[in-house]
């Protein structure tokens, strides 16, 4: 269980996040939600300490991540950034800078290996010797989650990993996602837009408004009210085939 | 150029062992620079010769010859190419700018200045005749050092601030190196405007940039701190590799970015000052060679530093084999020779587009 307790971050004296306080679970996936600039990227920046909240804390098990040492806390927390730069590196190359918390002067074969059964997990044998920067969107987002799961996390926050990716590779990512976090027991905060990828994927919702949490809970607290608070925009919920679905409903119309 | 297609793997050992074959290639150019630029000369001698004369079974005149003329000219280009070009690679590393170098930051005009204040104001130097080569010779080398480090650092220090804190972009943080370059030649050119006829030349002299005019002394510090910045940069290398795919995913995996960016820029520019106080101004070679080095060992900073470092006392080896031998006797300056050499690079990564490396 994560403890996210009383975090609050101001950039040039705004207030971004105001006392944010939210549990989750190992093994869950939750989804950061909210408007552009509801500070959903900054929240979870916060977490690993990318962004030096002002107040509040984050509790692993018995530990307190922001006592940690930087290289500490990048064993248990994991960060796919949502824009990466690209760089003249092979993927495998790539992924093995995920062990760089663990690498005293030299990679050992240890680190070979983990970025080896990372590589199998995720179905990139084929192109562990391309360079990244030839890649496919994709292609490249996997590599970017491999490179957080060799750090072997405890916690792996996504910031908009489906951003850039067609629709089937934006279902896939996700489902990939869940699958590890359930067979490896990693708990997610994944950052999303995409209400109805959030719905299939991830377990718990955490809805930003004005700097708080506007709702925090299981797929019933997503309701056609919380979005149109949120967003200020009309939607309806049907449910197609078991699978709860949000279809926008603004009234142009 | 070399067609990216051209570098495929099928194995990561393999791809190491080529970055390894890299190296060894590069070590052997280097000695063989090394050997040719100390056989030639006004008096010949062949590389049978130089190699005896370098394992103590020469004769005295080829003693003389390889001992006090050629080979610390050789050394020289060795060490301020090396540092030069690692101190290059890092300063492209930590500010993420393909353009940045000792050069175009400023940082080499800067130190030049603060040699220049040491060497005329306080009196640092001793003027010889302004013909010879050793027009003037550094006998306070620690004052040397210390001024020309303190101009060195304020260029970094604006840099770095303008670049952390204000977020300019790479060509902008270059256009604030041109800004400052002009300001210390503005300066230099100020001091040499109060300084007699003598100190004049010897300061324009000075400032060509000349391998011929260091002292195993001088060479020794240089060597020293080379060495130490070398060692520091690879204690870095892993934090460089992350740096490549951005700041927030650095910080993620524990890299103390600040840090590392403000010390990495601090002993870079250090080193560049030393190597700027002993043998003037040699420009571009610290921004060509991490470029021509990226091509076949790719971004990976455990291979790039050496590898660029090699390439830069390559670099300076040829280019001094070039200044000594296109209008001999005359021995042109080599800041000159690497400058004809740099400017055109320097455009073609303009062409190419800064933001992609």
């Amino acid at each position: 269980m994560i403890n996210v307790r009383d975090i609050s971050f101001s950039y040039d004296d705004k207030l971004i996040l105001d006392n944010i306080s939210f549990d989750i679970e190992q093994n869950h996936c939750i989804a950061v939600l909210g408007n552009n600039g509801a500070g959903k990227s900054t929240l979870i920046k916060c977490l690993n300490r990318i962004n030096k909240p002002q107040n509040g804390y984050v509790l692993m098990g018995e530990d307190n991540l922001f006592d940690l040492h930087r290289n500490e806390l990048a064993k248990r927390v994991g960060y796919v950034a949502q824009k990466n730069e690209l760089s003249r590196m092979t993927v495998f190359d790539s992924i093995l800078l995920g062990r760089k918390p663990y690498i005293k002067w030299e990679a050992q074969e240890s680190d070979f290996e983990i970025v080896e059964s990372v590589i199998k997990t995720l179905n990139l044998t084929d192109f562990k010797m391309r360079f990244i920067d030839e890649l496919s969107g994709g292609e490249f987002q996997k590599v970017m989650l491999a490179r957080a799961l060799a750090q072997q996390p405890k916690l792996l926050l996504l910031d908009e990993p489906t951003s850039n990716l067609d629709p089937k590779n934006q279902y896939e990512a996700l489902k990939l996602v869940k699958t590890i976090s359930k067979e490896q027991n990693i708990a997610v905060a994944i950052v999303i837009h995409d209400l109805n990828l959030a719905l299939r994927y991830c377990d718990r919702f955490l809805f930003l408004k004005d700097s708080k949490i506007y709702s925090y809970g299981d797929i019933e607290s997503m309701t056609t009210e919380c979005i149109k608070n949120v967003y200020g925009m009309p939607s309806k919920i049907v449910e197609f085939d078991g699978v709860k679905m949000v279809i926008p409903f603004p009234d142009d119309k | 150029m070399f067609k990216r297609k051209q570098l495929k793997f099928k194995t990561y050992e393999g791809y190491i062992r080529y970055k390894y074959l890299v190296i060894i290639f590069l070590i052997a150019l280097c000695v063989f620079f090394s050997l040719l630029s100390i056989s030639w000369g006004s008096s010949n001698l062949s590389i049978s010769e130089v190699a005896k004369t370098l394992v103590g079974q020469g004769d005295k005149r080829s003693e003389s010859i390889v001992f006090k003329i050629r080979l610390p000219r050789v050394v020289t280009a060795i060490v301020a190419g090396g540092i030069l070009a690692m101190s290059g690679c890092v300063m492209q590393s930590v500010l993420r700018n393909p353009l940045a170098s000792d050069s175009t930051l400023g940082i080499s005009h800067g130190a030049s200045f603060g040699a220049a204040v040491a060497i005329i104001a306080f009196g640092a130097g001793v003027q010889g005749t302004v013909t010879s080569a050793n027009a003037i010779s550094v006998k306070n080398p620690s004052l040397v050092v210390l001024c020309a480090f303190m101009g060195g650092i304020f260029s970094t220090l604006i840099i770095l601030g303008l670049s952390r804190f204000k977020r300019l972009g790479p060509e902008s943080v270059i256009l604030a190196g041109v800004a400052l370059s002009s300001m210390f030649i503005g300066g230099t050119t100020l001091i040499q405007y109060f300084a007699d006829d003598v100190q004049v030349a010897a300061v324009v002299f000075w400032t060509f940039g000349d391998l011929g005019r260091t002292n195993w002394t001088e060479i020794k510090i240089m060597s020293t701190v080379g060495a130490i910045a070398f060692i520091y940069f690879m204690y870095n290398r892993w934090n460089y590799n992350v740096m490549e795919s951005g700041v927030s995913t650095a910080k993620s995996l524990g890299v103390n970015t600040t840090r590392v960016m403000i010390t990495s820029m601090t002993v870079a520019s250090l080193a560049t000052s030393v190597v700027v106080s002993f043998v003037g101004i040699i420009s571009f070679v610290g921004l060509i060679a991490p470029h021509m080095l990226r091509k076949f060992v790719g971004n990976d900073y455990r291979f790039l530093l050496p590898a660029s470092a090699l390439s830069g006392t390559i670099i300076l080896l040829l280019s001094d084999l070039f200044a000594r031998y296109i209008v001999a006797p005359v021995i042109l300056p080599i800041g000159a020779i690497t400058s004809f050499l740099g400017a055109p690079m320097f455009l073609y990564i303009l062409f190419k587009g800064v933001a992609k490396r």
